[in-house]
């Protein structure tokens, strides 16, 4: 540990400032943790080691029952053990794609690769998306695998995400019918829209029930809406057009330019299919709680000169 | 407050039990009569969502506690300024008396081994331990309590015992001690020191509050899993430390294989009775009083 920089300047002719007590003391335990972290994230027994058998007896008593080694090996064992566990909470779809062997194989590469830095174990999992995509999984399970993790990784965000505030009904129902045209949709925190190449949903919620549901092997696109309602983490699929439009809408377009875009080039009887679509499409949305707001645009006489203008 | 008053001025709140998810169907529907529940903080330090709830619903009619297990007091690492602020805005949601966690030190460099690993017994730790200690304290603005933890190794580098490395603490950064006796069984078995020379060593007004959970024993040494009952062992230790520390807010840990919830509350009745019954020999010592012996009752029909 370090002393903070000073903000006052130190004449050149006075020896530099010492750092103050309050981080000095620190130094040699700072050393000895920082050795001790690396020693309890070893993947094997520091005790079948010789030179890392030495470092422990420098590093710890041990006793007439069990060696320095072993007492360190103690906490590395709880290191691996904790965090395969946690992460098996998390993936519980993922552990069935896998199997027991090539899990354990992953979640330690993972942790090797990405040490915990969060003290909450909830945030564990964050980079598994990230790492899964240039992990080496089983032959023939990689997309799956992918798919899956990219699933129950949105399934925590959606569990543990904030409380949306309730929507304001009065002033949604005062709403002039003009302002629908040019409204922007505000999507709820607690909802995630995902495209997944294979149906995982279907296979976390069968491995959730208990079941051992077959591992999907072809590719299968999907659309899917992930949402809380009634504090329960539930998904539901969605049309290839209710995705883009959601999308469209997501990204701040008003709904009516983005049913514009949506029809853009097609037949007219699919502009009309697609019309007829909408309503209820967007009944749905209401109901999921898929929009936490909806927001007016200002009139153009309200709205605020560009930046850099006159 | 001084600290020549017991328990620093808190309250003794009577039996508690850990607060466990597969409990809360339980709890929030039955509501067993329990004195007040002890709730891992970092399991509600979430932005929303079903864990809140569950607060709220566990707050109506029950005295709740905090106890953390990532503070991370004894690293060398910075205070975590974030966690400390989402741990100040929990204590203004739970109202909690007093807020604990563990003597230890839990991430290195940044990495987090979300272990309660031990510190060695230096005057550079117990430095660096008491001026967290105070800063947390005081950006807390809640009494705040170290438990002692249980260990599977000392060290080469220690100069003291825990019992004098934990009241030094405790006594140069005025906080709370919550008194893990089982934490005490497993450490004096691992490291071959009696147990009561430890708790006979501690400031008894500074115990704020006892814990008691139980263990695995794996022959050569025991693990602090918070599975199954108290032993015997840690009963006996425990109504020691009641004797010396008087009547303290005591708490039921059982964290693996948690049974039904009767079990656990079982569990704590087995400690009340234990408390009282140490409580009644205190008050007896302290008035000169000769101790009252229970006889065992007598049988209702004699054997021919």
């Amino acid at each position: 540990m370090t002393a903070a920089p000073s903000t006052m300047s130190t004449p050149a002719d006075e020896p530099p400032r010492l750092p103050t007590v309050d981080d000095s003391h620190a130094a040699s335990l700072a050393d000895l943790q920082a050795k001790l972290a690396i020693l309890f994230r070893r993947p094997s027994a520091i005790a079948k080691e010789p030179t890392l058998t030495e470092t422990a007896v420098a590093i710890a008593t041990g006793n007439a029952r069990v060696t320095p080694a072993e007492q360190l090996d103690i906490y590395r064992r709880q290191f691996w053990l904790r965090h395969h566990d946690s992460l098996l909470e998390d993936f519980p779809g993922l552990a069935h794609v896998l199997g027991d062997d090539p899990l354990d194989d992953f979640f330690t590469a993972y942790l090797t690769a990405c040490p915990p830095r969060s003290p909450s174990l909830r945030e564990l999992p964050f980079d598994a998306s990230a790492f899964a995509q240039g992990y080496p999984f089983p032959d023939g399970k990689a997309g799956l695998a992918r798919a899956m993790i990219a699933y129950e990784l949105a399934f925590i965000e959606v569990f543990d995400g904030p409380d949306p505030a309730p929507l304001d009904g009065a002033r949604i129902a005062a709403m002039a019918p003009s302002a629908w045209e040019t409204a922007r949709f505000v999507v709820s925190p607690i909802v995630r829209r995902l495209a997944v190449e294979f149906p995982v949903h279907r296979v976390r919620y069968a491995v959730r029930a208990g079941e051992s549901p077959e591992r999907p092997v072809v590719a299968e696109p999907l659309h899917l809406l992930l949402f809380r309602q009634y504090d329960l983490v539930r998904f539901e699929e969605l049309e290839r057009d209710a995705a883009a439009l959601l999308e469209l809408l997501a990204d701040g377009m008003p709904l009516v330019p983005a049913i514009g875009e949506l029809a853009a080039g097609r037949a007219e009887e699919d502009v009309a299919v697609l019309g007829q679509k909408v309503g209820g499409w967007f009944k749905r949305f209401a109901e999921l709680g898929v929009f936490a707001d909806i927001i007016e645009a200002p009139p153009p006489a309200d709205r605020p000169a560009d930046a850099g203008g006159t | 407050m001084s600290s020549s008053t017991p328990r620093l001025g808190l309250p003794d709140l009577g039996i508690g039990l850990g607060l466990r998810i597969p409990h809360y169907a339980h709890v929030f529907e039955e509501r067993p009569a329990v004195d007040w529940f002890e709730i891992i903080s970092e399991n509600f330090m979430v932005a929303g969502g079903r864990p809140l709830r569950n607060l709220e619903r566990a707050k109506e009619g029950y005295r709740l506690v905090q106890h953390g297990v990532s503070m991370s007091i004894g690293s060398s690492d910075p205070l975590d300024w974030e966690y400390l602020r989402k741990l100040k805005a929990l204590t203004r949601i739970t109202q909690t008396p007093w807020l604990s966690d563990h003597l230890c030190w839990t991430s290195a460099g940044g990495t987090q081994l979300h272990d309660l690993l031990p510190l060695p017994y230096t005057e550079e730790a117990l430095k660096h331990v008491v001026s967290r200690a105070r800063t947390v304290q005081d950006f807390l603005e809640v009494r705040f309590c170290i438990e002692n933890v249980s260990s599977y190794m000392s060290y080469t580098s220690s100069v003291m015992s825990e019992w004098e490395f934990v009241t030094r603490i405790a006594e140069e950064a005025d906080v709370g001690l919550l008194l893990d006796v089982n934490n005490i069984y497993v450490s004096a078995f691992n490291h071959d020191f009696d147990a009561k020379t430890f708790i006979d060593a501690i400031p008894a007004n500074r115990v704020t509050q006892i814990h008691l959970a139980g263990h695995t024993n794996m022959g050569r040494y025991i693990i602090d899993t918070h599975s199954g009952p108290v032993i015997d062992g840690v009963g006996d230790l425990y109504e020691h430390a009641i004797e010396r520390v008087g009547s303290v807010s005591t708490l039921i840990e059982w964290d693996d294989e948690i049974p039904a919830f009767e079990v656990l509350h079982a569990e704590g009745e087995k400690a009340r009775a234990r408390r009282d019954a140490a409580l009644a020999r205190r008050a007896a010592r302290d008035s000169g009083a000769p101790e009252r012996v229970a006889l065992p009752s007598a049988p209702s029909a004699v054997a021919p």
